[in-house]
């Protein structure tokens, strides 16, 4: 197998080229998908028959915990492509991926104790769910910590690849962990195999908000990257030129 | 809208409290994720900036001792050294800098 | 892929295999603990501990709620289906409490069967519906218990009694 084209994705110059282009419409398309979404979710679903309309915060909820998930295991993505093929461009992703997956990792539990307060009468149990998304939230502070008291940019690369990949063992017990054990949390609502236990006018706005959040990612992370590229590729005459 | 009026949207049906706390902090995750690239972008372009002058002045001490000048002095515009102090371009980093934040 | 890299991705490949074996030894062993209930039946049949706190949790039987008039004392039965168990509580119950609903409560068993909760938390399924579409999927079921969305939780505590 020719492996020349990976090669060339991986070049931060084509990268920051290809980018410049998608950018304005990752923004306009993310931030209209997403005020949609929660507008319609808050103001025009009907509400749930047993939880009234405290359950308006899932529109919230469910994308930013899916994008806490989906984050790490980009990262650990990323981690094995800088093990293995030593890509620049793949440790900086790892790199600027981590501050926003913990942004959402927050979200996630805060929503989610601001939801379980009404709902179960808690703000917080110590259930399979919701512990070991606390675990995901240790993971990704670890990381960035990590990578702030390694100075190389090297040897950061390496451990933080290292931790990233370790812990993606993490991501199919959060995921499992509704059907493994006895939780407070219940099951999942989207199922890939089976029809979403959800009615189809609530059910839209959150399907809106989940792909509204994760273009809003992808948009954050690449002008996150594209700003670790002129960082780091600061010594090449493209970025000086580019800077100057 | 399935609210009857404005206040039992606000209400949310005693949940207000509830709801209302999760969206505005949704809101302060959403932004801080949009404007800290920014701050990030103005802070990085500042710090390449300011590296390379010092490379300048560096290449304009090389080119008094008359050693081998560094091998990407592109940047080395003028034709008389002395004149190329970083007084004037600091001044202009300011703005130039403001404006070109925003994609 | 030259060779120097098909060996990182091997060795890439058995640290992800070897913290995958840890971690799922780790938990095969915690298995228990993990639960964050035990079930009715599992009281019923004594694979609860007595006497030491834990969680008990199983759907509220209907016409069971007795509610003390002078104080916030109130006792119900829990079902799984496949046992019953009654439990004691002080204080206030979570909006979600209602007949036929789940719960998990946290307390003592005591020697006597009588589950004594000090606190009582409501589990809810994973179904969303407006109000009318389940009064519609009532009226098309008459006889099936109340709220019919905790359908799942009935489910999922039958699964874990055939299970274990």
């Amino acid at each position: 197998m020719n492996w020349t084209f990976f090669h060339k994705l991986g070049s931060p110059k084509w990268f920051y080229d290809i980018s410049g282009k998608w950018l304005p419409w990752l923004q306009v398309i993310s931030l209209v998908l997403i005020v949609v979404a929660l507008v319609w979710g808050l103001a025009f679903s009907p509400s749930d028959y047993l939880q009234g309309n405290s359950y308006r915060i899932i529109f919230i909820h469910v994308p930013a915990s899916f994008l806490a998930q989906s984050v790490y295991l980009m990262m650990a993505t990323a981690a094995a492509v800088t093990l293995i093929w030593k890509i620049k461009l793949a440790d900086m992703a790892l790199k600027v991926m981590a501050p926003i997956g913990v942004s959402f990792c927050i979200l996630s539990l805060v929503t989610g104790a601001i939801w379980g307060q009404p709902t179960w009468g808690t703000w917080w149990v110590w259930d399979a769910r919701l512990t070991s998304m606390l675990i995901l939230l240790f993971l990704y502070i670890g990381i960035i910590a990590l990578r702030g008291a390694i100075h190389t940019t090297e040897a950061a690369a390496k451990a933080c690849a290292i931790l990233s990949l370790v812990g993606v063992v993490n991501i199919p017990i959060i995921k499992f962990s509704v059907d493994w054990w006895n939780t407070l949390h219940q099951g999942a609502t989207l199922k890939l195999t089976e029809k979403p236990s959800m009615a189809p006018e609530m059910l839209w706005p959150l399907l809106l908000a989940i792909v509204g959040f994760y273009l809003f990612f992808m948009m954050v992370m690449v002008l996150r990257l594209r700003i670790e590229i002129i960082s780091r590729e600061r010594k090449t005459r493209w970025v000086k030129e580019l800077v100057s | 809208m399935y609210f009857d009026s404005w206040s039992g949207f606000l209400a949310m049906g005693g949940h207000g409290f509830y709801v209302w706390s999760a969206y505005a902090f949704a809101l302060a995750v959403l932004a801080y994720n949009l404007i800290s690239p920014f701050m990030a972008k103005r802070r990085v372009i500042e710090k390449v900036r300011r590296q390379e002058r010092l490379m300048h002045r560096k290449v304009v001490v090389d080119d008094f001792r008359v050693t081998t000048g560094s091998s990407d002095n592109s940047g080395n515009r003028s034709a008389n050294p002395t004149l190329q102090k970083h007084r004037p371009e600091r001044q202009e980093a300011g703005p130039e800098s403001a404006k070109r934040s925003p994609q | 892929m030259n060779a120097v890299r098909k060996q990182r991705l091997i060795l890439v490949l058995l640290l992800l295999a070897g913290v995958g074996v840890a971690v799922a030894l780790m938990l095969f062993a915690l298995r228990e603990n993990i639960n964050h209930y035990y079930s009715p039946a599992q009281m019923a049949a004594g694979d609860a501990p007595t006497g030491q706190r834990m969680r008990g949790g199983g759907l509220v039987v209907p016409g069971s709620v007795a509610r003390d008039t002078e104080s916030l004392k109130v006792s119900f039965r829990i079902s799984d289906g496949a046992g019953e168990v009654t439990v004691h509580y002080e204080g206030i119950l979570p909006d979600l409490f209602v007949e036929g609903s789940g719960v998990v409560a946290l307390g003592t068993l005591g020697s006597d069967g009588v589950f004594a909760a000090t606190e009582v938390l409501a589990k809810h399924d994973e179904n969303y519906m407006p109000p009318e579409v389940q009064k519609a999927i009532d009226d098309a079921h008459p006889g099936y218990p109340k709220p019919t969305g905790q359908a799942t939780v009935q489910r999922e505590l039958r699964s874990l009694q055939d299970g274990s």
